[in-house]
């Protein structure tokens, strides 16, 4: 398939509807050269998967983190007609508002680094993570209930963050329209107790330093001011609950496939009409979930905030360890995008793709010991890929063949020869988290810049990393 | 060979399971799974927990029951090493739940030394049951992890 793409720029690439048969939209990679050279045939193949899918809007999108996925790449945004289109659980991904939280301090990475190995303790033993790890917090059934209704605004009444964590976050920290009702009884049993805590797998927190600011004027006003500064990235989803979600949902959306006689490429695909009630009750569900998540990152910062206040003798508000921005990669959202020269509000599919808004931030957490990125949103985004950028560096290389090649001891000194301290639950989580197992995060970065679509603005470099 | 792990999706995870008869297969195919959560061998089975799962055909079944097991893992907070399968019913698909399964799954308290990946789901994709109980079964299964 990838012979079949055509070059339209230094950073875009075209792949025609003829490319394969029931193919009914172009798509469209975003990548520069030495990104789209690496690119597996079989993501690009995948790519088409979406193309076909009912009422889909021209282009559907990869992104330069894109890779073979399950039916369809991570790293992909595709559009559904409101009308005639489709929503999918598959399109969005099981983990259900995996997104990054980033925070700020007014600490220097001097005053920090001869307490990073406290600091990556205290967290450890602060904020539960890994499989299986019991959660500090134990929802009753009505508190899980208002944590899916009302997402971070349960968070702040609870003590949890400020009012001002909410204004910083993508939709507020609350998708309207959530409907716990539409959440099942196992997804609720699973996420009762589990709020605050970290996961495992990619999953990560992570202390970093600012290295380069790129974008002084839009940096200065996220409170991110010069080289050096700490800030700290969350990257975390919503847990067992929401994959249940997403699980519960992938087959009711089987069954909607049968009765409305939907032709899908890979099973995985499984879809149905957004404007029915198989379609709409996904999508409360969905909201539900997001909103568990958004409460999920809220707690944790809150933990973050506390954990550095017994480290450094300071309150949070002393150290500025402020909420710079919140958002989503994995998420369905109804926006409004000018098609065909006229707007239209349309299902805008995001898996493992950022929203990039005009002039919002957009947070890209580079993987285990490699750099990460703060850009700002532009227009050519809303022009080119539905308001949308990549979401991080995008794996290179299958967990197993990290775990074949990389032992997590090694790792673990290596990091610590870069000055990186870290903590994981088990060496071989280093391993397949390895930096050398995904892609050169800066050239997925220099892609979505070349292209217009997101924009640098600061560069962030890891100072310690916590993992599950 | 109870499984072996496949080339698959770069960010997740495809293994084969195998077994003489679905009994079988259902218990390696658990003990795959249980492999990628955590460090299955180290995990002592002294502890259990019966459940029981439905579904409308043996692979639904089979996606049910994995997906109990993931579940399980959150719920319990423990880690599964062994598993006791015993599949109920084989008729054509005449209601919505066809087969039923009670399976015992013995392990203990989840320890953090042993967590190695969080298990999204067991994922469509790929997703096949063959055989018999002549030839033998085998199931390929992509996790999304």
């Amino acid at each position: 398939m990838k012979e079949k793409v055509k070059r339209i720029n230094d950073f875009e690439w075209l792949l025609p509807k003829g490319s394969r048969d029931k193919m009914r939209v172009d798509a469209k990679i975003i990548a520069n050269d030495a990104v789209f050279g690496a690119l597996e045939d079989d993501a690009i193949t995948q790519l088409t998967n979406v193309a076909c899918l009912p009422g889909v809007i021209e282009p559907v999108i990869g992104l330069p983190d894109m890779h073979w996925g399950y039916g369809l790449p991570m790293g992909a945004v595709s559009a559904f007609d409101a009308e005639e289109g489709i929503i999918s659980s598959g399109l969005c991904g099981f983990d259900i508002n995996c997104g990054v939280n980033c925070i700020r301090t007014n600490l220097t990475a001097a005053e920090v680094r001869p307490k990073m190995k406290q600091l990556v303790d205290a967290l450890f033993r602060n904020i539960p993570c890994g499989v299986g790890a019991r959660g500090k917090l134990k929802l009753t059934p009505d508190q899980l209930e208002e944590v899916l209704a009302k997402g971070m605004n349960w968070g702040v009444k609870n003590g949890y963050g400020v009012k001002e964590d909410i204004v910083r976050t993508e939709d507020n920290g609350c998708m309207e329209g959530a409907d716990p009702a539409k959440v099942s009884s196992l997804a609720k049993q699973r996420g009762k107790d589990q709020l605050g805590t970290l996961g495992a797998g990619n999953h990560f927190l992570e202390i970093q330093r600012v290295s380069d600011i790129i974008d002084k004027k839009f940096s200065d006003s996220l409170g991110v001011k010069e080289k050096d500064q700490v800030l700290i990235m969350l990257h975390c989803g919503s847990r067992g609950l929401g994959h249940q979600v997403a699980t519960d949902y992938l087959k009711s959306q089987e069954e909607a496939v049968r009765k409305y006689k939907i032709w899908i490429p890979d099973r995985q695909l499984a879809c149905a009409p957004a404007n029915s009630k198989e379609g709409q009750d996904f999508f409360a569900a969905m909201k539900a979930a997001t909103n568990y998540s958004f409460t999920n990152r809220l707690v944790m910062t809150q933990w973050i905030r506390e954990t550095f206040e017994q480290v450094f003798g300071k309150t949070w508000q002393e150290m500025d360890m402020h909420t710079v921005y919140a958002i989503c990669h994995n998420v369905i959202k109804f926006e409004e995008h000018k098609i065909g020269g006229e707007k239209r509000k349309v299902y805008v599919h995001r898996k493992g793709a950022t929203r990039s808004f005009p002039n919002i931030p957009v947070l890209i957490a580079g993987t285990m010991g490699t750099a990460s990125y703060i850009l700002k949103g532009t227009e050519a985004a809303m022009d080119k890929t539905f308001g949308s950028s990549c979401h991080g560096a995008g794996r290179a290389m299958s967990r197993e063949g990290a775990i074949r090649r990389f032992w997590g001891g090694k790792i673990k000194e290596e990091l610590l020869k870069k000055g990186i301290e870290s903590r994981a639950t088990n060496p071989k989580v280093l391993a397949e988290e390895a930096p050398l197992a995904y892609k050169d995060v800066e050239e997925v970065i220099n892609s979505v810049h070349g292209a217009g679509i997101s924009l640098k603005a600061c560069r962030m470099e890891p100072l310690g990393v916590l993992k599950g | 060979m109870k499984y072996k792990f496949v080339k698959g999706p770069t960010s997740d995870v495809k293994f084969e399971a195998y077994g003489s008869d679905a009994n079988e297969l259902f218990e390696n195919a658990a003990l795959a799974l249980s492999s990628v959560m955590c460090a299955v061998r180290s995990v002592k089975p002294k502890d259990s927990i019966d459940v029981f799962v439905e579904g409308k055909d043996l692979q639904d079944l089979l996606f049910n029951w994995l997906g109990e097991v993931i579940a399980l893992v959150d719920i319990q907070c423990m880690f599964f090493s062994a598993f006791k399968i015993r599949i109920q019913g084989n008729k054509p698909a005449a209601s919505a739940a066809s087969y039923k399964l009670k399976a015992t799954c013995f392990g203990e308290e989840a320890k953090s030394k042993n967590s190695l990946t969080v298990v999204k789901s067991v994922t469509y994709h790929d997703f096949r049951l063959e055989g018999d109980d002549k030839s033998g079964w085998k199931a390929t299964i992509v996790l999304d992890i």
